[in-house]
């Protein structure tokens, strides 16, 4: 039986580890959910089983992605921004993630204003400490660096 | 529960989508249990999304995994994020139908078939169909297809309507039932069943109803009392 299994698993498209998501994560997130639907018993997850959640989350990024890219080549940019996942997603009829996406992106985007916020706070405090150099350009240009720091890949 | 008698009165009325009678209505009230604790599992499910919980999954594997795919080029600074938090999204989705289908089968252990199964009953996990073996699910997907019949019949806009067998129940593909499913499944109203799903993610329930529909879709705002002879049935 486990020859037999031995064989199937080489048949099968064998993606390495490293071009998968993290099996712990996707792990706990099964977990988590199982256990809150089944409240008064443990729900196992064969390792198998973890696999083939793991394969298609994979292939729903490969296929979210195509289709946003997609999408966005039709806009005629060149660049993947968040709308274009969104319309992705309802091409791909996955609509009901749009609104919690949206969600988590107002909170990311919040999240990351404050941060920029504070670091600039931050290095103007540094700046008043220094009293020498002209700071100016140091500021302005770290900050265009976080930006577009995964426009260009 | 109270929603039941509004269903069927609602049905009731509109004899051309619905069969006017119910011929089996035990099985009918047993369905609607089911339906009404299926739905409350979405209810969990939809609770839990605005929960922002740290399941982040590594953005730059994400990113990785993404540009695999040649065509896709540059990606903006928040796309991972997204594409994070969806993946995060399908897995939970994946993996309550997936349990539904141990549950159904009473089962503690969730096995490859019913990831398999999950997919298959799936209209929008039909991109998965290879992923995941489904030998051990073929009877399951012929006896769907029976029922659902072509395609192209049931809606308007979407295509198949959204099927989700009763919970803990043998399969629809019973002797006694193929002509009132299919009176039911393929006489689906204007409004096509997903949207149903669509109002479930984006809105909170508010009290015991079935997927209570919300303003998430807008063509769901029309009938946001009634939205549930929709539902009702077909899931």
């Amino acid at each position: 039986m486990s020859e037999k299994e031995k064989d199937v698993v080489v048949t099968e498209k064998v993606v390495s580890e490293a071009d998968e998501l993290p099996k712990t994560i996707v792990r706990r997130v099964v977990k988590d959910k199982l256990s809150q639907l089944s409240k008064d018993s443990d729900v196992n997850v064969l390792r198998e089983s973890l696999q083939g959640f793991c394969e298609s989350a994979r292939i729903f990024i490969h296929f979210l992605s195509a289709t946003a890219s997609d999408v966005c080549k039709e806009s005629k940019r060149q660049i993947i921004n968040a709308e274009d996942v969104f319309k992705a997603l309802e091409e791909i009829e996955f609509a009901e993630f749009v609104a919690p996406l949206r969600t988590s992106l107002e909170e990311f985007r919040r999240k990351n204003a404050k941060r920029k916020s504070e670091s600039l706070k931050a290095k103007e405090m540094n700046k008043k400490g220094k009293m020498k150099e002209p700071p100016v350009t140091n500021g302005g240009g770290s900050e265009e660096e976080d930006e577009d720091e995964s426009s260009e890949e | 529960m109270e929603n039941i008698p509004h269903q069927m009165a609602a049905t009731a009325s509109q004899p051309a989508m619905y069969p006017s009678q119910t011929p089996y209505p035990q099985l009918l009230q047993q369905q609607q249990q089911q339906i009404h604790m299926f739905w409350n599992y979405q209810r969990q499910e939809i609770e839990q999304v605005n929960d922002f919980r740290n399941h982040q999954l590594p953005l730059a594997r994400i990113k990785k995994i993404m540009k695999a795919d040649e065509d896709v080029r540059m990606i903006s600074a928040e796309a991972p994020i997204l594409f994070s938090k969806a993946c995060e999204l399908f897995i939970l989705e994946l993996t309550i139908r997936s349990w539904l289908h141990a549950e159904e089968n009473k089962r503690r252990t969730l096995q490859k078939n019913d990831i398999a199964a999950a997919i298959t009953r799936t209209d929008i996990f039909d991109f998965l169909v290879d992923i995941v073996p489904r030998d051990d699910i073929k009877e399951e997907a012929a006896t769907f297809g029976a029922i659902l019949g072509p395609p192209g019949v049931a809606t308007g806009a979407t295509g198949v309507p959204y099927y989700y067998p009763p919970m803990g129940q043998p399969m629809m593909g019973q002797p006694a039932m193929p002509g009132m499913d299919q009176g039911i499944y393929l006489q689906a109203p204007p409004h096509p069943p997903s949207q149903a799903w669509q109002s479930v993610w984006q809105t909170t329930p508010d009290d015991g109803s079935y997927a209570s529909g919300g303003g998430g879709t807008s063509s769901n705002q029309a009938n946001l009392d009634g939205q549930d002879e929709s539902s009702g049935f077909l899931i």
